[in-house]
């Protein structure tokens, strides 16, 4: 080996020595340490500690016996099979699959498309009139904007009066599963589109504007300048925004499908979320409920950890890990 | 000098702890019982229940309530109130025992759900077993003893009982039906028109079509449709049930018990259903909407047949023209005879015909004995009929005769029952004071209501109350099955089945139901009603072989009892 080999050769750092040195950059960052622990605990109580909860899906929970002292299950995996031998499994679980599918393939677009748009305005006053209009309806309780849906709906309601205006024919559509899906996702797109759109906002707000310049002086239109330079400077933000979203695929919001539900329709709509309200909260089996959850945690991991798992395939630089 | 102080003082830190401590593990003896003795003379405990719309804790007769009961247990109460709006405390209750959230004494409404939280294997227990302290119990019984069976009848399979269910005191001895008993109808119109109201379901159907014809002829002013529901969250056909002899849920038929929506009177009741809605009798929006209140006091429909006791009086308050009244009359029978009516009352002091509402007491209260024998005194004559007619003088007055009636300040107030309730009287029901549930009297609840238009072939048109004309005009043959039902007892696992068999299979029939009137399901196909039947009895694990162990554990030979 050559001196030149050997100097560029440096000795093996032992455990305890890598381990000093990580407290000592703690120690010299520890303005920005201290600003994170209050963040940290709060995780830490609020998410990890409950997590020993899970534990009464593979018990007999006695209440009066606490989750440590409940007997376990025999077999341990009872209420997972229970589960997946209800004849209704298979519909719940196509159901939710159903609405997480659509519900992501139409909501998750839109406000892309709404920040480019914006993006493109010129006039100040018109774009911050249409970014504070689309806010709103995120403020609207949820309550609120299924007793509109309701009302709309309804025989006399404005939707009906829209059809009405093109000459179709007036139907409850909140009756049967029909209009469900619409009304569902509509609304979702309507209270979500203005808020969803901030984020990237920000992300083109970021941009280089020497790169207009250049695209300008080379003759690229309105959507080559999108094209090649908005959509690029958004990407690392829409993955991860896609990435977070397919996780959520299972776990939609319950409260808003509960108050769509009717006696028409009620089981026809029962997503996972609402079968552990309605068996956990509605029916106080607290284990079998924490069962399906557990079940359905475990499905969102995989799908999280799947979506970065294609993302970094294709392109590892946008990966989230 | 400093010796002595130091010895005074000893002394007297043990002259203060020797009481104390006696105190703390101490007992002592009434008429034959032994009861701990209480720190301070003070019995110091929790009581979680709810509030009916009338706040009951500031009234007249619950400070009244407290004097009574501690001059009959000797100490003094100190009771620490969690009270939450009767709704909510529903829809928690049954998370509240989950977690084993129970203060010493608890108002309760989940019939035998409480017994999944009963002794286990090892005897322990979330709540306790009153049977472990029937010695100290002496108003109770007498209410148990109305029951069907007695003690045996308030008594799970392994001898537990967990719950002080709730009293009534049926002093008229009616067998008034409980709600949807009667159809509501507009009077003005069928008086208009020289019509009545059905008293076959063929006339009934007849009657539809009569004013379906007006209705659309734009005879009748604001009507859209013949009729509505009550309320959207309820089962439409709760209203026909009883016509047709069968139920909405699990039941007893009077030969075993069963599930109602999957029997072929259910069917029948759907196929007519079925009729009347593709005739457009039936309002399409009547799973739907909200708003049937609203319908009904604008006149938008003319029949309702589903409805509370009491609907009628709140639509004709709210009434849009001073020329509309709504009016009720006995369910039309068919070709099953005389309908059924819901909740029809047992006579004299008893627990009701459900064992659903009561009182639960924690298995961790550190007094036991004292809160039984607290809320068996609310069973005493001395307190319920104090809280159900207050005071004399001040709030009835006794007639020549014995009976009693309120003061007229409450009869003539705008609004009696508020009058009574901010008195604490519990008649009204808004205002329940002492620990609810306190056995109510009928003659107390039938005093304050008002009046309503009623219609029955014998007297024809005139003013009834529903409690009375539901038993007068339905007759004794309208009492059903279900309310005069034989004792079984089931064990903890069984319970908590039959709970979750109701509640799933109940969520899933009313749907399918539903289809079935719309049409979206075709009624008369024997397939889509088989898919039906096997879908509703897939909700739970083992449908039949519940049945088959309900039916098992049924002692039939109880029914004498009713005789």
């Amino acid at each position: 080996m050559s001196n030149a080999a050997a100097a560029r050769t440096f000795p093996k750092k032992t455990a305890w020595e890598r381990m000093k040195k990580w407290f000592r950059i703690l120690w010299q960052q520890r303005a920005l340490v201290a600003l994170c622990l209050l963040p940290l605990a709060v995780v830490i109580l609020f998410q990890y500690v409950p997590m020993y909860g899970v534990l009464i899906a593979f018990k007999k929970y006695k209440p009066k016996r606490g989750v440590w002292g409940s007997a376990w299950l025999d077999p341990w995996y009872k209420n997972f099979q229970e589960f997946f031998n209800n004849v209704n499994c298979e519909h719940i679980l196509l159901q939710t699959l159903k609405v997480g599918v659509f519900s992501l393939i139409f909501t998750y677009p839109m406000p892309i498309l709404l920040a480019l748009m914006l993006n493109e305005v010129k006039s100040k006053w018109f774009k911050r009139s249409v970014q504070t209009i689309s806010y709103l309806p995120h403020f609207i309780s949820i309550v609120v904007i299924c007793s509109m849906l309701n009302t709309f709906g309804s025989l006399d309601g404005l939707f009906n009066n829209l059809r009405a205006l093109v000459g179709l024919p007036r139907v409850n559509m909140n009756a049967g599963t029909a209009f469900f899906m619409p009304m569902f996702i509509g609304s979702a797109i309507w209270q979500g589109v203005g808020w969803g759109s901030i984020i990237y906002l920000s992300a083109l707000s970021n941009v280089d504007t020497s790169l207009y310049d250049v695209a300008n002086i080379d003759g690229a239109n309105r959507f080559q300048k999108i094209r090649h330079i908005c959509l690029p400077a958004i990407l690392p933000t829409t993955t991860v925004v896609l990435i977070l979203n397919t996780g959520n695929i299972f776990t939609q919001d319950y409260t808003k499908i509960l108050l769509m539900m009717n006696e028409t329709n009620r089981m026809d709509l029962e997503v996972i979320s609402t079968y552990v309200y309605r068996m956990g909260i509605q029916d106080g089996r607290f284990e079998f409920a924490t069962a399906v959850n557990l079940f359905v945690s475990v499905i969102s991991l995989i799908l999280v950890v799947g979506t970065n798992y294609v993302v970094r395939f294709i392109d590892p630089e946008q990966s989230i890990w | 000098m400093k010796k002595t102080l130091a010895l005074v003082l000893a002394l007297a830190l043990l002259v203060g702890c020797v009481p104390f401590a006696s105190a703390e593990g101490g007992t002592m003896n009434r008429e034959g019982l032994t009861f701990p003795e209480l720190p301070n003379n003070t019995l110091k405990i929790t009581v979680t229940t709810a509030n009916w719309g009338t706040d009951q804790l500031p009234t007249k007769m619950q400070k009244l309530w407290q004097e009574k009961m501690e001059a009959y247990l000797g100490c003094k109460l100190d009771i620490t109130w969690q009270i939450a709006p009767w709704n909510d405390f529903r829809n928690n209750e049954s998370v509240n025992l989950a977690a084993g959230d129970l203060s010493d004494i608890n108002t309760y409404s989940q019939g035998s759900l409480v017994n999944g939280y009963g002794k286990d294997e090892d005897g322990d227990s979330l709540v306790l077993d009153i049977m472990d302290y029937k010695d100290y119990l002496v108003y109770y019984p007498e209410f148990v003893e109305g029951h069907v069976g007695g003690w045996e009848g308030v008594t799970n399979d392994d001898g537990t009982s967990y719950v002080f269910w709730d009293g009534y005191d049926n002093d008229l001895n009616l067998a008034g039906g409980q709600s949807f008993s009667a159809y509501a109808y507009r009077f003005d119109v069928l008086k208009k028109y020289g019509l009545q109201p059905a008293q076959t379901w063929d006339e009934f159907k007849a009657l539809c079509a009569v004013l379906k014809e007006k209705i659309d002829a734009g005879e009748i002013e604001n009507a859209k449709y013949v009729m509505s529901n009550g309320a959207s969250w309820m089962a439409f056909f709760r209203g026909f049930v009883g016509t047709f002899h069968t139920w909405d849920t699990t039941y007893w038929n009077g030969k075993e018990w069963a599930f109602g929506p999957i029997e072929d009177n259910f069917r029948t009741m759907l196929k007519e259903l079925h009729e009347l809605y593709a005739a457009g009798y039936i309002d399409p929006e009547y799973a739907t909407d909200d708003s049937a209140d609203a319908k009904a006091a604008n006149g938008n429909i003319l029949i309702v047949p589903t409805n509370w006791a009491g609907s009628v009086q709140s639509w004709n308050q709210a009434k849009v023209s001073e020329d509309m009244e709504w009016g009720l009359a006995y369910l039309p029978s068919s070709e099953f005879g005389t309908a059924w009516k819901w909740g029809s009352k047992l006579s004299g002091k008893n627990l009701g015909t459900t064992l659903t509402m009561g009182i639960i007491i924690s298995a961790d209260t550190e007094y036991p004995e004292w809160i039984v024998r607290l809320i068996d005194y609310q069973y005493s004559e001395d307190i319920y009929k104090m809280l159900n007619w207050g005071i004399e003088g001040e709030d009835f007055v006794t007639l020549e005769d014995g009976t009693r009636t309120y003061v007229d300040e409450i009869l003539n107030a705008e609004n009696p029952g508020q009058a009574l309730a901010d008195r604490g009287i519990m008649a009204s029901a808004s205002a329940r004071t002492g620990i609810p549930f306190v056995p109510q009297i009928f003659s107390t609840i039938l005093q304050y209501s008002s009046t309503e238009p009623w219609w029955s072939a014998e007297k024809g048109w005139y003013d009834g109350k529903y409690w009375i004309d539901t038993a007068v005009n339905g007759g004794p043959d309208s009492v059903s099955p279900y309310d005069r039902a034989p004792l079984t007892h089931l064990n903890e696992e069984e319970s908590k089945m039959k709970s979750t068999l109701t509640s799933a299979c109940e969520k899933y029939s009313k749907v399918g139901a539903n289809q079935f009137i719309t049409g979206e399901l075709d009624i008369n196909d024997d397939a889509a009603w088989e898919a039906y039947v096997a879908g509703v009895k897939s909700q739970t694990e083992d449908f039949d072989g519940f049945f088959k162990t309900i039916n098992e554990k049924t002692d039939v030979e109880s029914l004498k009892y009713y005789k």
